[in-house]
């Protein structure tokens, strides 16, 4: 299937990265987990899982994390490239669409789309800002997208030397996606199933970070 | 009494110029800046005149609102280094992550 490194971004997540580790099993070793400056076990447990490990020394946010994994698994002759959440809400059976669609030809990256696909456990309210959230990417980007923000993604190697994250935290997303845009990557968009538990809920982004998010954008756009 | 304050805000001035490596303009800036205080000091009449000529009324109101804007631009300037800083030490951290990775696979 060529040569896949997953990349998964994690911050204290010693509660699952085990359980999420052993869904990629079939991946490794070609799995490095980029343990942003957690405190916790995050990392020997990553390791002892079989996973690449590469640290940053101090918490950096997702954005930071997700580039700095991109990198290694370049580094390490990666054909394709496929950022994965470490909190266990992706499915990777879901990876090998991705990277079929990728493979085929069909397009230059592959992007999870939890409205295409089923979502479990989302709230109502979770639901109505992710629409807004939806309506601002597509408006910023010019891409007719059916969800944002979502952390499973397949690269080919050329895009993801295309990839640049300058945003540290968790507008990385939209980030992504602008330079999607802007360096006019083909892209496909996969269904995937996004299982919130009450873990991936208590870790994840809360609503009101949303806001944070759109700062960080036009402070982006402003300072660019 | 106002001639040792004065004396004393001359000093630091001075010291506060000598101790930090400015370029010309920063250094007329300051001092500048530094000479209108001083003679508003002297001169408090002098302020509410400007502020008649610029339609402010009183001369402490115009000096009111010329802290603010410092203030705001003194804030702007430390929350732009503090991203220019912020941006540095994620450069550094992600590169010596890869560096430690790399060495660690090779042996």
């Amino acid at each position: 299937m060529g040569n896949l490194w997953v990349v998964v971004p994690a911050y204290r997540e010693s509660a699952v990265i085990a359980q999420t580790l052993r869904g990629l099993a079939r991946f490794l070793p070609r799995v490095v987990v980029v343990d942003d400056g957690s405190a916790d076990e995050t990392a020997s447990l990553a390791r002892d899982a079989g996973a690449v490990i590469v640290q940053h020394a101090v918490n950096l946010g997702a954005g930071a994390a997700t580039q700095t994994g991109i990198e290694y698994a370049l580094s390490q002759g990666a054909d394709y490239v496929c950022t994965f959440d470490a909190d266990g809400q992706h499915d990777s059976s879901t990876i090998d669409v991705m990277l079929e669609a990728l493979t085929s030809g069909k397009a230059e990256v592959a992007l999870g789309s939890r409205f295409l696909g089923a979502t479990e456990g989302m709230t109502a309210a979770r639901r109505l800002v992710l629409r807004v959230a939806i309506a601002f990417t597509r408006w910023q980007t010019g891409l007719p997208l059916s969800d944002t923000h979502n952390g499973l993604r397949a690269f080919t190697r050329r895009a993801a030397e295309l990839i640049d994250l300058r945003h540290a935290g968790m507008a990385h997303g939209s980030e992504i996606l602008a330079q999607i845009a802007r360096q006019r990557l083909s892209y496909v968009e996969v269904p995937t199933t996004v299982r919130y538990s009450a873990y991936s809920m208590r870790k994840g982004q809360s609503l009101s970070n949303s806001v944070k998010i759109v700062f960080e954008l036009f402070y982006a756009a402003w300072s660019r | 009494m106002i001639v040792s304050v004065l004396s004393a805000a001359i000093l630091l001035l001075g010291l506060y110029v000598g101790s930090h490596r400015l370029n010309g303009w920063q250094v007329a800036a300051v001092v500048g800046i530094g000479t209108l205080g001083l003679a508003l000091v002297v001169f408090p009449q002098f302020a509410s005149y400007a502020a008649r000529l610029l339609g402010v009324g009183r001369g402490t109101d115009l000096l009111l609102y010329f802290a603010v804007m410092a203030g705001l631009f003194v804030g702007a300037n430390l929350y732009f280094r503090h991203k220019r800083q912020e941006a540095q030490l994620i450069a550094i951290v992600r590169k010596l992550a890869l560096i430690e990775a790399n060495t660690s696979s090779q042996r």
